[in-house]
């Protein structure tokens, strides 16, 4: 060989180890999430995706996509703090496991065999950065499905192994019970005799309550705190949500053929909502109250007739007033209310005052009236404690926002805020 | 040596370094990860494909501890290989241990196809266990085996629960939607059914996949 094509095939067989080694110590492309996780601060939108390869049986995928928006795909979304949270599945069909997927296996069986669900996920599961592999059937109905893929997107097991025989292990005639203390949506009796374990028939759902679907088949549904556990694992970073308000609430204390008093306040505000959805903030009310007399009927005191008019406006020395804001935000009900206590709330009355000839009564005995000395001074107190616009109980959240109107007989409450991220940790 | 021969020698040496090069980049795994590819990866929890064997299907049975999470994902990887292992794990069938018991009934019930396979779980139909009973008639209801149908009868009126189904499910609820799908039929409860099984039991018959009476 000479000594050209000796350095030639040693410059080949380099070559190409090179590129191998270079090949090797290349960083490596960014892992395709297992959940991909999309915050839309603009439109305070989180969209979680759950990326999933589906083996053994193609035709199962858009069955299961379908199962999927059935139980996480809820019409409008979930929400978390200020957000609408929606759940996608990327389900593809494959032949065998794939980086940055999850791992779906449809075990073929038929209709009637006791196949059992499972899904395996590491010790201490991060959804958004590891693999679970599931192990389902195309029997599988929806609830067990939506029931794995909770547990796809980091969910636990709610319910407690019974103990039946009191050996201390689980054998396999032994059932399962919801776990209070892992789903606070039930409630556990101790019937007689007490033994301090959880015994079949002790659990039972308390009233007003919805089945979890962690923690039961039956019609158990995907609850909010399943939803805040979710992004708690996938969106560990969002934080500060805030709030503005407005509203004014008007209200009529007093109204006859002749006489109406309606007091009212315009009031906005702002809060804060944190990690685990408390309100903080501030409120500012400027108060009013409006007093007319009309038509009230005319005095004839003998030697002359009056056909008064009179009225005004009550003047509020301070009618404007800011106080704490505090509540929660649970899911998409809001909860707002002044934090200062209703007793320090209270003011004087304000005096009313109204001037009318000798003999003409403004007939305001609801308004805490009396005539002073000298018969022409009528002197009308009015209750003006601040009042709340706020019930102590929760406003719905809708596309991040309120629009609260409540109207009864003789007020109303109208408000509205406005939800918005501020930031990120 | 001749020109053609020192030629020849380096065309080999070439193709051979061509070849060693990739047969490299393969093993130190620097071919990438396009999307779209099904290359393996080492993050995946478990891959049943390939991974289950007689003796490892055996030892999953024998082995079975529920208070491992992943015992019943085990049984499940027999399950999704497929393979013919009822002959292996019906003396498991017998035996003392109870979880034990139910796994290779779990498995074998699963696998259940052949005229071989349901002779083996057949017997299991007349089980004390109501939970055995019913898996085994869940199974052997979907092959045409008619004496499943009173096996699921009598757990309609049973408050177990399908042992570790996640999430529980009442052995009932799998006895009445089995009982269903293959009998077409509706019934209010337990009673209805056995009525119904006394009235028609003698006469039914397994026609295209569902079972049907004169």
């Amino acid at each position: 060989m000479s000594a050209t094509n000796a350095r030639l095939v040693a410059l080949l067989l380099l070559a190409p180890l090179l590129a191998a080694g270079i090949a090797v110590r290349s960083p490596a492309e960014p892992a395709l999430a297992q959940n991909t996780v999309d915050v839309d601060n603009d439109n305070k939108v989180i969209t979680i995706t759950i990326n999933a390869n589906l083996i053994g049986n193609d035709l199962q995928v858009p069955l299961l996509e379908a199962d999927f928006e059935e139980y996480w795909g809820k019409e409008g979304g979930y929400t978390y703090r200020c957000y609408k949270v929606v759940f996608k599945l990327d389900l593809v069909a494959a032949s065998s496991p794939q980086r940055g997927r999850h791992t779906v296996f449809i075990v073929p069986t038929k209709f009637g065999d006791p196949f059992i669900a499972t899904v395996s996920s590491p010790r201490d599961y991060r959804p958004a950065e590891e693999s679970a592999t599931g192990r389902w059937s195309k029997w599988d109905g929806s609830t067990t499905q939506a029931h794995e893929w909770g547990h796809v997107l980091g969910l636990p097991d709610e319910y407690n192994e019974l103990d039946t025989n009191g050996n201390g292990e689980r054998d396999y005639g032994e059932g399962s019970v919801p776990d209070p203390s892992r789903a606070p949506e039930y409630s556990w009796t101790d019937d007689s005799p007490m033994n301090g374990i959880i015994d079949a028939g002790e659990v039972s759902l308390k009233p007003g309550e919805q089945p979890s679907l962690m923690a039961e088949l039956g019609r158990s549904q995907v609850l909010q705190r399943h939803i805040d556990s979710i992004i708690d694992k996938h969106a560990p970073s969002l934080t500060e949500c805030q709030g503005t308000l407005s509203g004014t609430i008007t209200e009529t204390p007093l109204k006859d053929d002749y006489r109406e008093l309606t007091r009212s306040a315009d009031f906005e505000g702002w809060f804060d909502i944190d990690d685990d959805g408390n309100v903080t903030g501030e409120i500012t009310l400027t108060y009013d109250a409006v007093l007319t007399v009309e038509d009230l009927p005319g005095a004839d005191v003998g030697i002359a007739a009056f056909d008064p008019e009179v009225g005004g406006r009550v003047t509020d020395p301070n009618p404007t007033r800011s106080y704490p804001l505090t509540g929660s935000l649970e899911g998409d009900g809001l909860t707002l209310e002044i934090a200062t206590p209703e007793e320090e709330r209270e003011r004087d009355p304000i005096e009313f005052t109204i001037i009318a000839d000798p003999g003409v009564s403004a007939g305001l005995g609801g308004g805490d009236a009396f005539t002073a000395p000298g018969g022409n001074v009528q002197i009308i107190k009015i209750d003006m404690t601040p009042f709340t616009p706020f019930g102590g109980f929760p406003a719905t959240v809708e596309d991040n926002a309120v629009h609260f109107l409540e109207e009864g007989d003789g007020y109303q409450i109208k408000w509205d805020a406005e939800l918005a991220n501020v930031a990120q940790r | 040596m001749s020109a053609s021969a020192a030629g020849d020698r380096l065309r080999a040496s070439v193709l051979l370094t061509v070849v060693l090069a990739a047969a490299l980049l393969v093993a130190c795994g620097g071919g990438g990860d396009a999307p779209g590819t099904d290359e393996p990866d080492d993050q995946v929890q478990a891959e049943p494909q390939g991974t289950v064997t007689e003796e490892s299907a055996i030892e999953a049975v024998e082995s079975f501890d529920p208070a491992d999470e992943e015992a019943v994902a085990s049984l499940n990887d027999i399950v999704y290989d497929g393979g013919d292992y009822v002959p292996s794990l019906e003396p498991l069938l017998e035996s003392e241990d109870p979880n034990v018991r139910w796994a290779a009934l779990y498995v074998i019930a699963n696998l259940t196809d052949t005229e071989d396979e349901i002779g083996v779980l057949t017997p299991i139909l007349e089980d004390d266990e109501v939970i055995f009973s019913v898996m085994a008639a869940g199974s052997l209801a979907g092959l045409g085996v008619v004496d499943a149908l009173p096996a699921l009868i009598g757990g309609l009126s049973s408050t177990a629960q399908l042992p570790y189904s996640d999430p529980p499910q009442p052995l009932s609820s799998f006895a009445l939607l089995t009982l269903e799908r293959y009998t077409g039929e509706t019934f209010d409860d337990a009673d209805e059914w056995q009525a119904w099984w006394d009235d028609v039991g003698s006469s039914i018959v397994w026609e295209d996949g569902q079972y049907v009476s004169d």
